[in-house]
């Protein structure tokens, strides 16, 4: 049944590459989320199949808004067309969507594999994390030791998209100087006084999630974003532009860089069953340096917005 | 003491169901921003004091408290930042919402 599927798959994946229109292109592109949800729940990840589904439908929606608003700009309104054709246009438009969608639906429930989804690795895992990886965090010990590449597969999306945000804005700057700050709205005094109570204890929950992450929960990503929220809270009672672009835009590449490093060398090269005794400050280390990484991400981000997305 | 708790997290919900209903209802942003922070400071207070009260003298309510001090501080603040922005913003005001005297944002008092 799967190599079926996996046909359907490459198909669509084929059939998206060759299409001369734009349209074509994204339905597609739907069809082919779609059966890879469907490949994704046969092959017993559905969290996966629902992430897939629930991130397909909504970029379809979205791609197929901005086309149709895009293309309203550029050429003109059409006449109408006379009735015969119109009811042509309302089957096409209505029937075949619903069949489409109904086909998908027989095809789900044909699939759908007999019993629940294997819990196989998921027993693996929490039965043995504490031996093989260290820690008592099952999660941390799943994406620093299990599952390392799909952690540096996220830090450099998430740098990507930092790049991304900043080279590919309206404006072409790379530094922001007073000038363009100028125009910015002040903050009130009651902002500026109630975020002065809060933004130290902002500042101590980031910490202790980055360094508590192998034992509770919490880890490097969500302590960057606690610790970037600080550096916003700052901005937000002293409005003062006082940060260099350039150079945390180069410490956030090297704190990737040593991130891809450390896990290259204790993971890939053997180093975590040789010298057990390191796991724990191995863990420690990697999510500080996740934590680092993540804020200045959020850091360029959010000065980027304030000082050039703005009308 | 679990049924006093049971009522006061009721009382709390019932408030927040308001609430909601008042957002679908009003269409200005100004009232809808008043309904959201009823919701969020009077419903979800309640609510706390409710689970407070259901579970009694331990570390858990303590968490729990934690949480409403930071929810009494930080939700006017929300509400707060959201009206500004919307008053400095300029398609934001008709002319029975101008304030006089108040600072909106583009220099003008």
């Amino acid at each position: 049944m799967i190599y079926v599927l996996l046909v359907f798959w490459v198909t669509s994946a084929i059939l998206a590459i060759q299409a001369r229109k734009l349209v074509r292109l994204i339905v597609y592109l739907a069809i082919f989320s779609t059966i890879s949800a469907i490949c994704f729940f046969v092959l017993g990840a559905p969290d996966v199949a629902m992430a897939e589904v629930a991130v397909s439908s909504f970029s379809t929606v979205f791609m197929i808004v901005c086309f149709e608003k895009y293309f309203t700009l550029v050429t003109e309104v059409t006449p109408d067309p006379p009735k015969e054709k119109i009811f042509l246009m309302r089957f096409r438009k209505l029937v075949l969507p619903i069949a489409f969608t109904g086909l998908l639906a027989v095809l789900f429930v044909y699939f759908i594999p007999e019993g629940a989804a294997s819990t196989y690795l998921r027993d693996l895992y929490l039965s043995r994390f504490m031996f093989e990886v260290g820690g008592e965090n099952a999660v941390t010990s799943i994406y620093l030791g299990y599952r390392v590449y799909d952690t540096l597969f996220e830090a450099l999306m998430l740098l990507i998209s930092v790049v991304g945000v900043a080279h590919m804005s309206w404006r072409n700057e790379s530094e922001i100087t007073d000038e363009q700050f100028a125009g910015v709205t002040k903050s009130d005094a009651v902002d500026v006084y109630t975020i002065r109570i809060i933004c130290p204890a902002m500042l101590i929950f980031g910490v202790y999630l980055i360094l508590n992450g192998h034992i509770s929960p919490g880890g490097g990503f969500q302590g960057g974003v606690a610790v970037a929220s600080f550096f916003i809270c700052r901005y937000l009672i002293h409005n003062v532009y006082d940060v260099r672009f350039g150079k945390i835009m180069i410490f956030e590449k090297m704190t990737f860089a040593a991130i891809v490093v450390l896990a290259a060398v204790f993971i890939f090269f053997g180093f975590y069953v040789q010298f057990p005794q390191f796991r724990t400050a191995y863990m420690i280390l990697m999510n500080l340096l996740i934590a680092m990484k993540v804020s200045f991400g959020f850091i360029i981000i959010f000065y980027r917005y304030i000082a050039f997305e703005r009308r | 003491m679990e049924l006093i708790g049971n009522i006061v997290t009721i009382i709390g919900l019932a408030v927040m169901l308001t609430g909601v209903v008042g957002l679908y209802k009003f269409k200005d942003f100004y009232l809808r921003l008043l309904v959201l922070a009823k919701i969020d400071t009077v419903g979800a207070i309640t609510f706390m004091i409710g689970i407070i009260i259901r579970h009694g003298f331990s570390s858990f309510s303590l968490k729990v408290l934690l949480i409403m001090v930071l929810f009494i501080i930080l939700n006017p603040l929300t509400a707060h930042i959201l009206a500004r922005a919307a008053y400095q913003s300029i398609e934001g005001i008709t002319e029975e919402q101008y304030i006089e005297g108040y600072d909106d944002g583009h220099g003008g008092k």
